[in-house]
């Protein structure tokens, strides 16, 4: 079949296939084109000028006369001369000065802006922007792996060296001057490279008489293979097995090779599908053995890994050595059916670039292909469609660009690090700029969490420091009278407690006699000698107050003699030789809240049952009325023993204190209690019941006026039968009780 | 003066620092070396700041700048840009370019008046370059290379390009970036120039392996010697030296 189209830069390409029995008329007359060899080439590359060789020593020694800054207003890519910078500087800036660039960069040659202004609308857009997409198109949907151009392969390096790479193509010129090309390797082996002219255009002529071929590929657990005969398929077949791993992409033999076998069941199955894989592929070629053996050609593409399942074991269907088989020399995809036609059809054609006069000596460019599934054939893509038709494409299947065959790079442009092809996101992206702000926040109006706890505490805090205030204006005796007094309550260390008391007392009463002798300087320099010293100087002090103070029974002549300050009778007490202010002092001392829970020392010793110190701390005017702030009295902390020795003081001293208070106080209060029980519980009652209870307490009224003798029993309870009309009951389902108690019996009775 | 440095065994001092007349990045390496080469010679003038831009050391390669600003790619992160704005002048504008070609050392060269960018450069990146960095913009190649940035290097007093570039194309360069140009190499004849060197007007810091014909080159057209060129190198070069 013959193409021809007018796609710009290859208006005389056109394919032949070798299959046609036309290209025999083609092929007549040949000879080497002077694009082909290596020689050739280089020379073709100096001419042109496009690279020059200075080494560094050169540049050192005529560097100096080259410093100077150009006076050149010439662009090299697009042949124009300026007349001024401004104009100068406006080029470069032109749509025409990079359409020439690109060209240049790929070695074609430059175009007149004339010629670029018509072509512009092919070019469909050449805007910096939208160049990500033409590259996108041409890597995602080219069938041709042959579109580079071979000089920009053969290009950058391999100039300094004798030995080049081939070309993967070799190219002849006919009797009509047309310039042709064939795949290299449809002509020759690797290994046996043909050198003369005459071998290799003999080859070519030879080639429409080799018409069967087989093609096999295999990659990731996928085979397909098949033979042809001219345009004809004689066998074909594919096979799947799961053998590469998800996701990451690797087989599974080559995983397990790296020395960490995996034991999943996922790599067993992959192993055991390799293994099936090479059986199935072997068991099929065998069949084929006889058709192969009449090929011409064996193209094959066949990964390292997978290497053995055609060339080794026992019955291995190639051998390494034939030199039929030849490997693809353009990129594939996944070997399918279609895949190997269009390899069979790509290696076949015969492509014509017109008369290799105009072409001149440097390689020419295929235009792209795309393989027709439909018909089977090549076709040429027109450029302006194709960019409209591919994106279409592209978008329909986003995930399936990469799997495709990538053309290598038409331009260096790939180097660069590539960001993300999505232009979607690459635009939202864009719109987010970091914007800086100031901005000020007043913290005039703030007001504090209402649930935290800080405030709590700080009022904890602040009562704490309360007290520590009152306990330094105590003083330090009175801390330390406390402090032993405490424990003399609490360990019922009488000894101790009437030292402690009679110091007191002392204190007092020197205190108060010394405002009284106001003036007297013995006293004041006793106290000024003594200051520091406390307990000495209440022994001095009681030596003073003795002095000064007209002796009396009781009173201790030493401090620190235990039996001299033994008060047993409440005359003692109520003695003469005290002033009276002392006692008072003391019993005001003794009645003082000791600790949070507002208890006085009588409220210590009675909670630990000591019996002596409660009788003395009576004796000495602590308060058996003050309650603690839980509202106990002392005798409601007392043991038996210790609530004895309260009972007997009372039988002793009936008058001294309001017994009664304490009682009926706690009586009081149990009434409060009581009363705001009932509260609750009648909140607690239906409106039905709160109407029925008022309903029962009006009559109950009524009656009570009526007649004041006799109230009626309305209601019971149904434990006791009490009278409990007028009151809110306890009850369970319609039974109503006067207590819990009753109300918990009865229910007990009746399970 | 030239100086010869290496950054952790590296010679490509360019993929590893940025140089420019008002501030100067220094890639964070695992030894300080590299960097108290650059503190040594500019501590005294310029702000020498350690940088990474999107946690990469080749910040050289990254981004590009003069005296006027900086741009980074849009892959520097908030606190990298944070960073590079707080050690930098107030003078110098920084801004992340929205471009695909996010290798701006790679793809832009510059001087403080202009810029040779890849041909394939956005137009905002362009427009950007111009308010950013206060220059003209050109697009070009070098030695039919794209990536102008990695294959030329050039300050205010001159430049340098790879030696495969041919003499029109040097002309018409030199013309255009208004400098006088040079081809010449680096690094025991790397012709990736703008890796494996940085320069600005007063002084240029090159790989360990450049050979001393290489460093006067490079002195020479960046006019980094002291002194101008004697005669015996202009006048009296050919009466004395036979070639």
């Amino acid at each position: 079949m013959e193409q021809t189209k007018n796609t710009p830069g290859h208006e005389h390409y056109s394919n032949q296939s070798l299959f046609d029995i036309k290209v025999r008329s083609i092929l007549d007359g040949l000879d080497l084109a002077s694009c082909n060899t290596s020689s050739c080439n280089m020379a073709e590359i100096e001419t042109r000028g496009q690279t020059q060789s200075v080494s560094t020593l050169s540049i050192c020694t005529d560097i100096t006369t080259k410093l100077v800054v150009s006076e050149s207003k010439f662009c090299n890519s697009c042949q124009v001369q300026f007349d001024d910078r401004e104009e100068q500087v406006l080029h470069y800036k032109s749509d025409w000065h990079r359409y020439n660039l690109h060209l240049r960069v790929r070695g074609a040659p430059s175009v007149t802006e004339d010629h670029f202004e018509t072509m512009s609308g092919d070019v469909s857009s050449i805007s910096g922007s939208d160049d990500e997409e033409d590259v996108e198109e041409q890597s995602s949907d080219v069938t041709e792996g042959d579109n580079l151009t071979p000089l920009s392969e053969n290009e950058p390096h391999g100039s300094s060296s004798s030995r080049q790479r081939e070309s993967q193509k070799v190219y002849f010129t006919n009797k009509n001057g047309e310039l042709l090309s064939v795949y290299r390797c449809l002509l020759h082996h690797k290994k046996n490279p043909i050198e003369e002219t005459e071998q290799l255009i003999s080859a070519v002529t030879e080639l429409p008489k080799k018409l069967r071929w087989a093609v096999l590929m295999v990659t990731c657990g996928h085979f397909a293979g098949a033979i042809f005969d001219g345009n004809e398929v004689l066998e074909h077949k594919t096979f799947h097995r799961y053998t590469s791993r998800r996701k990451r992409g690797t087989a599974q033999s080559s995983f397990d090779s790296k020395g960490r076998a995996a034991k999943s069941g996922g790599a067993h199955l992959r192993r055991y599908n390799e293994a099936a894989l090479v059986q199935e592929v072997q068991e099929l070629l065998n069949k084929w053995q006889d058709l192969l053996d009449s090929c011409h050609f064996v193209f094959v593409r066949i990964p390292v890994a997978n290497r053995g399942m055609f060339f080794s074991g026992k019955n291995a269907p190639l051998k390494k050595d034939d030199l039929r088989i030849r490997v693809i020399p353009f990129p594939t995809r996944r070997p399918t059916f279609s895949e190997l036609k269009r390899v069979q059809q790509v290696l076949s054609t015969v492509e014509s670039y017109g008369n290799a006069a105009d072409v001149g000596p440097v390689f020419p460019r295929s235009p792209r292909r795309y393989f027709n599934k439909d018909s089977g054939q090549l076709e040429i893509q027109p450029q302006s469609l194709d960019a409209k038709q591919q994106t279409g494409k592209v978008k329909a299947r986003p995930g399936s660009a990469k799997s495709k065959t990538q053309e290598p790079s038409e331009s260096p442009m790939q180097i660069v690090p590539e960001v993300q092809k999505d232009e979607e996101e690459e635009e939202e992206e864009s719109s987010l700029n970091l914007v800086e702000t100031k901005e000020e926040i007043s913290f005039s109006g703030l007001k504090e969490f209402e649930h935290t706890p800080k405030k709590k505490r700080n009022k904890r805090k602040e009562k704490e420091t309360q007290s520590k205030i009152e306990d330094f204006s105590l003083g330090e005796r009175e801390i330390r009278w406390k402090n032993s007094l405490f424990t003399a309550s609490k360990t019922g260390n009488e000894n101790i407690f009437k030292i402690i008391v009679n110091e007191m007392i002392d204190h007092h009463t020197y205190c108060a006699t010394s405002v009284e002798n106001e003036g007297s300087c013995e006293s004041q320099s006793l106290c000024g000698k003594d200051s520091s010293l406390p307990s000495q100087g209440l022994v001095l002090s009681d030596n003073q107050s003795l002095k000064t103070t007209p002796p009396s029974q009781g009173c201790p002549s030493e401090g620190n003699h235990p039996n001299g300050i033994v008060l047993t009778s409440p005359e003692a007490l109520s003695g003469n030789g005290h002033p009276d202010g002392s006692l008072e002092r003391v019993a005001a001392f003794f009645n003082k809240p000791l600790g949070d829970g507002g208890q006085t020392l009588l409220h210590v010793a009675s909670q630990e049952n000591q019996a002596q110190v409660i009788h003395l701390l009576l004796e000495h005017g602590a308060d058996p009325a003050i309650k603690d702030k839980a509202g106990r009295i002392p005798y409601n902390l007392a043991g038996s023993e210790s609530r004895n020795s309260f009972r007997r003081f009372m039988s002793l001293w009936p008058d001294k204190y309001d017994y009664a208070k304490a009682q009926e106080k706690k009586e009081a209060l149990a009434k409060e209690r009581e009363e705001e029980k009932e509260k609750e519980r009648f909140l607690a009652l239906s409106d039905r019941e709160k109407r029925a209870l008022a309903a029962e307490r009006r009559i109950l009224q009524q009656h009570s006026t009526d007649n004041n003798s006799s109230k009626p029993v309305l209601r019971r309870c149904w434990g006791c039968a009490i009278d409990i009309t007028g009151k809110v009951p306890f009850e369970y389902s319609d039974y109503k009780f006067c207590s819990t108690k009753c109300l918990r019996e009865h229910r007990s009775k009746a399970k | 003066m030239a100086i010869r440095a290496q950054f952790e065994g590296n010679n490509e001092v360019g993929v590893f620092s940025k140089l420019t007349n008002n501030y100067c990045l220094v890639a964070i390496g695992g030894s300080e070396n590299f960097y108290s080469v650059f503190e040594g010679e500019l501590a005294d003038t310029i702000p020498v700041v350690h940088a990474s831009i999107a946690g990469c050391r080749v910040i050289g390669r990254m981004c590009v700048g003069n005296r006027h600003g900086l741009l980074v790619p849009n892959t520097t992160t908030d606190q990298e840009l944070q960073h590079i704005r707080n050690a930098l002048p107030d003078s110098v504008k920084i801004y992340r370019a929205e471009e695909k070609l996010s290798a701006l050392g790679n793809v832009i060269a510059c001087n403080d008046y202009v810029a040779l960018v890849h041909p394939d450069l956005d137009r905002e990146t362009e427009d950007l370059l111009v308010d950013t960095l206060n220059v003209e913009v050109f697009r070009h190649t070098v030695a039919n290379n794209v990536l102008v940035g990695s294959y030329a290097v050039f300050s205010n007093q001159g430049g340098m390009v790879p030696p495969k570039t041919s003499v029109e194309d040097l002309d018409e360069l030199s013309s255009l970036l208004q400098v006088p140009l040079v081809a010449g190499t680096v690094n025991r004849g790397s012709d990736v120039l703008a890796a494996g060197m940085v320069v600005n007007d007063w002084m240029a810091v090159c790989g360990h392996d450049t050979t001393s014909t290489e460093v006067s080159v490079l002195e020479s057209v960046f006019k980094l010697s002291d002194h101008e060129p004697s005669q015996i190198q202009t006048q009296m070069r050919d009466s004395l030296v036979d070639t």
